[in-house]
């Protein structure tokens, strides 16, 4: 493996002349730059920049996110730079958003631009144990930044000035809408256990929202960092933020898939009483049952959504990135497992 | 040599093993626990995928049958995994109009056959998911 710093020097030049211009410094040369695994719905890259500030050298830390030709998720780099800044001022560690090129130019695909958040890293889902014996204190903070998000003002809020609001009681059926019409154009078969579940969800919709809230749209294991000694420092992965209910957000950060087996937690994390009281206490709402219910196996779908999408992107070559081709056969086999134990019992009840 | 997944299942162990930990600190050290991850359940899966398959088309075929409905021909044209998947397909097709019209039912044969449907879901389900080979799984 190359010593060098720089693993894409032509990147680097281009990044250099960019963050000088946006930062109108002068002397500024990038001494770092390397491409971060993970995030499969962009290129992640960790830069380390040297300028001349006013008061002399200066050196940064920066993290920038670029298109690729095929991305995980469908959505507009500027709807995840919106809902960073829909978060400044809400005590939730988010990085700090930069500067956002929806239309390429500079690097050759859209992008924006991060502060980097020095010492974190990120958790795995599946090896939860590692976090021990700080998965308490994490769970702590995981819930109370979940329903802290959930207690942002979404009306007037950066997001709202980028996307639909949709009224309290539409907000299942548009999200049980797009989610469908993805399984519908990227299926490369037919999908009964989905389709019977989407078909279950619409027999009976879920309460209307008791609040229209800012939905991060992936809070989950795996999208925030931390220190290593039980700190929460950096939520991450806003691509997919919305406004909708607060539960969808809830539902998701606790689906089966990323408890790591333990379901007497919530996340893996938390007794589910405490993590219900520290959601209700951040986000102002009040946790419904039947409500959840609905929502936490919509939560299910979604992801299935989410891999058969991985799946098709991988299938027509439009991105080779192996992770695209693990959830659509992996993670998209678990909730499939998921769904029919979950339904399963109810209707074989019936009978 | 014949023994396909052994042979994969020997490369995700390598690529796991010793790749990925030798590229450590790349970008590209993921990529390569990825590809061995996912050459180890290929392993797996190659040596029960038309046993699942040929499992799947058989419940189907009896669920329509038993919904009233023909299945057609239900004999692949061969035992490539494509022309199984084909056939599959065919028959999930079919079962999901089934199920959509009898779960709406409340006549109790609906109900049982719906149930039917379900156990069959639960079936295939834990059958697809594959075994996840140790220390090499990750999401993002």
């Amino acid at each position: 493996m190359s010593d060098d710093p720089i693993h894409d020097h032509a990147l680097a030049e281009a990044f250099a002349a960019y963050a000088a211009d946006k930062l109108g410094a002068s002397n500024l040369g990038v001494t770092a730059l390397s491409r971060i695994h993970g995030g499969a719905s962009r290129e992640t890259y960790s830069v380390d920049i040297a300028f001349e500030g006013a008061d002399g050298p200066e050196t940064k830390g920066l993290i920038f996110r670029r298109d690729p030709p095929d991305s995980l998720i469908d959505t507009e780099r500027r709807v995840e730079f919106a809902a960073i800044r829909s978060m400044a001022g809400a005590d939730l560690p988010a990085p700090e958003a930069l500067f956002l090129e929806a239309d390429g130019g500079p690097l050759g695909a859209p992008f924006f631009v991060m502060g980097r958040i020095e010492g974190g890293q990120a958790a795995n889902p599946f090896q939860l144990e590692t976090l021990d014996p700080h998965r308490a204190r994490l769970g702590e903070q995981f819930f109370r930044h979940l329903g802290t998000i959930a207690s942002v003002k979404a009306e007037g809020s950066p997001l709202s000035k980028e996307i639909d609001v949709p009224a309290p009681d539409a907000c299942w059926r548009r999200e049980l809408d797009y989610w469908e019409g993805e399984i519908d154009k990227n299926a490369r078969g037919p999908e009964p256990i989905a389709k019977a579940a989407i078909r279950h969800l619409r027999r009976n919709p879920p309460p209307p929202a008791q609040k229209l809230a800012v939905v991060h749209g992936d809070f989950r294991t795996g999208n925030f960092l931390h220190d290593g000694a039980g700190n929460i420092v950096a939520v991450l992965d806003w691509e997919m933020a919305h406004i909708g209910d607060p539960y969808e957000d809830l539902a998701w950060a606790t689906d089966a898939l990323w408890c790591g087996g333990d379901q007497e937690r919530a996340a893996g994390f938390t007794p589910w009483p405490e993590a219900i009281a520290l959601w209700q206490e951040a986000s102002g709402c009040v946790f419904d049952p039947a409500a959840f219910e609905w929502w936490s196996i919509f939560a299910h779908v979604k992801a299935i959504a989410i891999w058969i999408s991985s799946a098709r992107a991988y299938a027509d070559g439009e991105n080779d990135d192996p992770i695209l081709a693990w959830s659509g056969w992996f993670t998209h086999a678990a909730h499939e497992m998921i769904i029919s134990a979950r339904l399963a019992p109810l209707y074989m009840g019936e009978a | 040599m014949t023994d396909v997944p052994m042979v994969l299942q020997r490369i995700g162990a390598k690529l796991t093993g010793e790749v990925a930990p030798a590229l450590e600190g790349h970008y590209l050290a993921g990529t390569a626990g990825m590809i061995g991850a996912l050459a180890a359940m290929g392993g797996q899966a190659m040596e029960v995928a038309a046993d699942n398959l040929m499992t799947e088309i058989g419940g189907m075929a009896r669920l329509l049958e038993a919904g009233g409905r023909d299945p057609g021909d239900t004999n692949p044209a061969s035992l490539k995994l494509t022309d199984l998947r084909a056939l599959r397909d065919r028959l999930a097709a079919d079962l999901i109009e089934l199920q959509a019209e009898i779960e709406v039912s409340e006549e109790p044969e609906a109900k049982a056959l719906n149930a039917r449907i379900w156990n069959f879901f639960l079936g295939g389900a834990a059958a697809r998911l594959p075994e996840l080979p140790g220390g090499s799984t990750e999401t993002e």
